[in-house]
């Protein structure tokens, strides 16, 4: 049972009130550590600011703990104590604040937090300095019922409406410009599509009852100009400066909504005051499969593919890719230096793809604008053939789709023989993308039971509802033996597919090695394998999520994945570009999926379906964000993602003496790449230093620098 | 003569469009209302068609991403339960406020909408 005597509560309200009158903030070391302490109303199954904000901590690699509020009391010995272990407070020589930030899932945390607990936790914020960020929650003042009464609770907002829609305008004030949401768009609207409480600042003389009186400066209105987004400082009388600065927020979070994605760093950032262990970036990596080979189409009469219709690059369309690529580059400034990934397979490249000893196809028209061009793009192997890497039927008279391997030596040749390929025709950066290996349609992750090709099950509705996933024993040993053996550190997973969504070292299976493979998801657009032009695109997007339900007497508005109405090849993009805004602002670095086919030159003017949804992606994603986007080749993706899992797995002890304005770090192993920001060095990213440091068992200082005139 | 209507005409449509910012719930709607009537008042007829193409344009990515969040709260199965939560605390903390003497009712109609999202 958590709760606190109403005796041991008034007390400590009257030493705060004592406090606050009577004693100027005295810093004795000034300390604290690079650590959030997020407050929540309960577990992740009962509060959505929490689900909304762990995942966006961990990503960024932060450091935090969580109080459950509902359960746990919050006591001054939490928030600071000596190197010894026993609490202090601010004044006492070699305490250390054990948080650089608090967060509030909700505003007033009722019921579980005390007007007691919220004197501890203010005293914590002005005795050290320390911010504070509300997530959501009604903007309400609150009186202690019993002594020693008064305000306990109040963030100067009085509510105003509320609205499952507003408009919401960015007016952060100038003082603030270089300190807060300097990544945002802030040129542009910010629209609010799902719950949100608006308030007005009252900026009267109430105060608190230790004194202070709370000043707002509204970050981000309503249309109607009420605040949705606010700073509070609270003032005292006699100071200029705040004793406390909290951010707070009405609008209701949750992961899955975009105006919360795009607010979510500045909690983290806000509430740190820049300084933090993590880091986020905005990445955007588009893959080109199955270059060299042809794609089968769709057939719009037939409603599924027509074997007679094919597609393969011309070598026109790569050089009308190169153009596009430009152009591409020069209208969206966030994308930088951006370069499509292709991923290849060599035997569509070869003069005798079954020749002991391969040569280059270099007259054929496709294989020579790629050799031509391949400085203006990336390549990944793909397998020589595009094999399916399936297990093989339990028995060998099974009616499969598909024909399987029954050696590592067969898989392994895919494997190698499309390296020969690769140096063949000269491409760029062999030796470090023979870590990466993109299997065909991800095969051999997954087990499809031989049912793979819709178009020979007409009688089954999902041909994949038979499949065994990889986490249930679906992935092929052979296959991952053969990716052992050729020297393949990360693989590509399908983030669509069960199991896959996680990057992760593959441990559950034996692939004969002493080292895992590395996962590296892969996001699927909708711009499917089969299409080269919008009629074509628009004919199988509405097929599969409307048509097919509505032939088989379903009601495509009472399924999720179905949408209600057909949507034409305009809206089709608007519905890719939010989707893919959704992944962005997640900061994970998962590259997007696409097929050859999609470059196919469409129209006299050079469109391709594949530009233009990175064009529908990049004006969605530049109205909001002025961030750059990070475009990895798939190898850096997976250095990045170790070196992210070795940093997940360590201890790392970090304090920051902000007399010194250093900050000493250590951990339990050496973490050769610890991604910083605010120190000193580093890139600048969005207005602040963004850093990779060595850290080991020893302690070491680094400078920090907030950037705050950059 | 000529220019007195067109001026009349596109003080109308600020009106229109000062209107829409003033008024809370269903903003957009009321927005495209007023570009219609600022698109239909406007003295170029191309000029027009591009104001109206991009409200159209608005509201349809308005449209799909309340699509696209409904689809992706759908995939949340923790979702029903935590907006139960929310209901719950929003009812809480509407009797504290009545008990202070402030208005609950705002709360409630939060915690009526979260209970609806619970289901």
């Amino acid at each position: 049972m958590k709760k606190n005597s109403n005796m041991k509560r008034s007390l400590l309200a009257s030493m705060t009130i004592w406090l606050a009158f009577a004693v100027p903030p005295a810093f004795a070391d000034n300390a604290v550590k690079l650590r959030i302490l997020v407050i929540t109303t309960g577990e992740i199954a009962e509060d959505l600011g929490l689900a909304y904000i762990k995942p966006v901590l961990e990503q960024m690699g932060v450091k935090y703990e969580v109080l459950n509020a509902g359960t746990q009391d919050l006591t001054a010995a939490m928030l600071a104590s000596t190197s010894a272990g026993t609490g202090c407070g601010a004044e006492d020589t070699g305490c250390v604040g054990s948080y650089n930030g608090i967060i509030l899932t909700d505003a007033d945390l009722i019921p579980g937090f005390t007007p007691a607990e919220w004197d501890i936790l203010h005293d914590y914020q002005k005795g050290f300095g320390v911010r504070q960020a509300v997530l959501s929650g009604w903007p309400g003042t609150y009186r202690d019922p019993v002594p020693p009464y008064g305000v306990y609770l109040d963030y100067g907002l009085v509510y105003s409406s509320s609205s499952t829609d507003y408009v919401a305008r960015w007016t952060v004030p100038g003082a603030y410009s270089k300190e807060v949401f300097e990544y945002v768009n802030r040129a542009n609207p910010l629209p609010i599509t799902d719950f949100a409480f608006a308030a007005n600042p009252r900026n009267d003389t109430s105060g608190l009852r230790d004194g202070s009186v709370p000043s707002v400066e509204p970050l981000l209105r309503t249309q109607n100009g009420e605040a949705l987004v606010s700073i509070v400082r609270y003032m005292m009388p006699s100071r200029t400066a705040p004793v406390r600065e909290v951010m707070i927020s009405t609008i209701t979070h949750a992961p899955f909504l975009v105006h919360s994605n795009v607010l979510a760093y500045e909690f983290v950032n806000w509430v740190t005051q820049g300084v933090f262990i993590g880091a986020r970036h905005v990445h955007m990596a588009a893959h080109s499969d199955d270059l060299f080979l042809a794609n089968n189409l769709w057939d719009p009469a037939l409603k599924r593919n027509n074997p007679a219709n094919t597609y393969r690059l011309k070598g026109d369309d790569i050089n009308n890719a190169v153009s596009k690529q430009t152009a591409f580059r020069a209208a969206h400034p966030a994308a930088g230096t951006f370069k499509l990934d292709f991923a290849f397979n060599g035997s569509g490249a070869v003069v005798d793809p079954e020749a002991v000893t391969l040569a280059a196809n270099l007259t054929e028209d496709l294989v020579a604008a790629v050799v031509a061009n391949k400085a203006h793009f990336r390549f990944i192997n793909h397998t020589y053939t595009h094999a399916d890497m399936h297990k093989a039927p339990g028995t060998a008279d099974a009616r499969c789709d598909y024909s399987a391997f029954t050696t590592v030596a067969a898989i392994q040749a895919e494997i190698t023989r499309n390296r020969q390929v690769w140096g063949l025709l000269g491409l760029p950066e062999e030796s470090q993308n023979n870590r990466v290996l993109v299997s065909g349609k991800h095969s051999g992750l997954k087990d499809p039971k031989c049912t793979e090709d819709a178009a020979l099950h007409p009688a089954m509705f999902n041909v994949q509802a038979d499949d065994v996933p990889f986490d249930e024993g679906g992935a092929n040993p052979l296959f991952l033996q053969a990716a052992a053996k050729a020297g393949v550190d990360y693989l590509a997973f399908d983030s669509s597919q069960r199991a896959q969504n996680v990057e992760r070292y593959i441990t559950q299976y034996d692939d004969g090695s002493q080292m895992d493979r590395l996962a590296l998801p892969r996001w699927p657009a909708n711009i499917f394998y089969n299409v080269t032009n919008p009629p074509q695109l628009e004919d199988e997007y509405n097929y599969l999520f409307h048509g097919r339900f509505v032939n088989t007497g379903q009601n495509p508005c009472e399924i999720p994945e179905a949408i209600c109405t057909p949507r034409n090849y305009a809206e089709i993009l608007v519905a890719e570009a939010d989707s893919t805004l959704r992944h962005m602002l997640t900061f994970n670095k998962w590259p997007h999926f696409f097929h050859q086919a999609n470059l196919a030159k469409y129209d006299e003017s050079g469109n391709t379906l594949q530009f233009d949804w990175l064009n529908a992606v990049f004006t969605e994603y530049e109205r909001l964000f002025n961030l750059p986007i990070k475009n990895y080749p798939y190898y850096l993706i997976g250095d990045y993602t170790q070196e992210s899992l070795n940093t997940q797995s360590a201890t790392i002890q970090a304090t920051w003496n902000r007399t010194a304005n250093r900050v000493t770090l250590s951990a339990d192993k050496a973490v050769p790449n610890l991604l910083v920001t605010g120190f000193s060095g580093g890139d600048l990213y969005g207005g602040q230093f963004i850093g990779r440091i060595t850290v080991n068992t020893n302690a070491t200082a680094f400078s920090v620098d907030r950037a705050l005139t950059q | 003569m000529i220019q007195r209507i067109h001026s009349t005409k596109a003080a109308l449509a600020l009106l229109i469009v000062a209107m829409t910012v003033t008024t809370g719930a269903g903003a957009s709607e009321l927005a495209y209302a007023a570009t219609k009537e600022a698109a239909r008042l406007a003295p170029d007829k191309e000029k027009a068609n591009e104001i109206l193409q991009q409200a159209n344009d608005e509201r349809t990515r308005k449209k799909i991403r309340k699509e696209n969040d409904e689809k992706s709260k759908a995939w949340e199965p923790l979702y029903p339960q935590q907006a139960g939560s929310l209901a719950k605390r929003y009812r809480e903390t509407a009797a504290i406020v009545a008990r202070q003497g402030g208005d609950p009712q705002p709360l409630l109609d939060a915690a009526a909408y979260f209970e609806g999202q619970s289901k």
